[in-house]
């Protein structure tokens, strides 16, 4: 099985990891919002937004078919991209999730192929 | 890799390097990409972005000896093998730097160990020519 977005296959050019964000409540020192500091206390504000990082490597047989593999993904990152689906290889779903940022690691391998490593970040926000 | 004992000629710019008893080629990694995903432990892509050919000239030293090439020199260098006959002669040819010239002296012998890194005319084109 492989990850998708959207029912897109963004990722499956080659290898990639999910990790998930820090979950929970979201937490504010008292000092932090008062500004002073001789505040006690911590307040709570609701839960932590779901984030989801996808890190790997976009993997092609050439430079043009390698800027086709990222500009799919960016695509997504426009701001007027609805969420969808973020599925990954285990069929683990996240619902109304958006790319927030899609970052490259570095330059362009050119190897016996031509790849490139990323980060992409997918998160929910409160405009869904 | 490539190993060529006792070549018939090796020369290095207008020079000619006397007396070598071998030339090898080595390849090498600079730079390693392996990658895993989530389904397992074991690597799944793997592939090499930045490589280099290094060559190593083993040169028999009788006496004394005042030359040899500096680290940094640029030259064409080309070695001939033939494997008995003619008809098998092998010529190698690439531009390369001097890395590094190492003598080894011992009551049985001296020899000189030079080692050139081979260069490519654009990054794409593989340095070592084989004729």
């Amino acid at each position: 099985m492989g990850s998708s977005f959207k029912g897109f296959d963004l990722f499956g050019s080659g290898a990639h990891r999910f990790v998930v964000g820090k979950q929970g409540r979201r937490l504010l020192s008292l000092a932090t919002v008062s500004g002073l500091v001789t505040d006690s206390g911590t307040l709570e504000f609701g839960d932590r937004e779901t984030r989801v990082e996808v890190r790997g490597g976009l993997v092609a047989a050439s430079e043009s078919a390698l800027w086709v593999l990222r500009d799919a993904i960016v695509a997504q990152g426009v701001s007027t991209v609805d969420s969808g689906v973020l599925e990954d290889q285990y069929g683990h779903q996240w619902s109304t999730m958006k790319l927030l940022s899609f970052e490259p690691q570095g330059a362009v391998v050119h190897g016996r192929t031509v790849s490139l490593g990323y980060v992409a970040w997918f998160g929910v926000l409160l405009s869904g | 890799m490539m190993i060529v004992l006792r070549p018939d000629e090796v020369r290095f710019g207008n020079s000619v390097w006397e007396k070598v008893a071998r030339v090898t080629v080595d390849r090498l990694s600079s730079q390693t990409i392996d990658e895993w995903d989530d389904l397992g432990a074991h690597v799944v892509f793997v592939d090499v972005g930045r490589q280099r050919a290094v060559i190593r000239v083993t040169q028999e030293i009788d006496g004394d000896d005042f030359g040899g090439p500096i680290p940094g020199d640029l030259e064409e260098l080309s070695f001939v093998g033939s494997a008995g006959s003619d008809a098998r002669r092998v010529k190698v040819t690439t531009d390369a730097v001097v890395e590094s010239v190492l003598n080894k002296v011992s009551d049985y012998g001296s020899t000189r160990v030079i080692t050139l890194i081979a260069v490519s005319s654009d990054g794409s084109v593989d340095p070592i020519t084989v004729s």
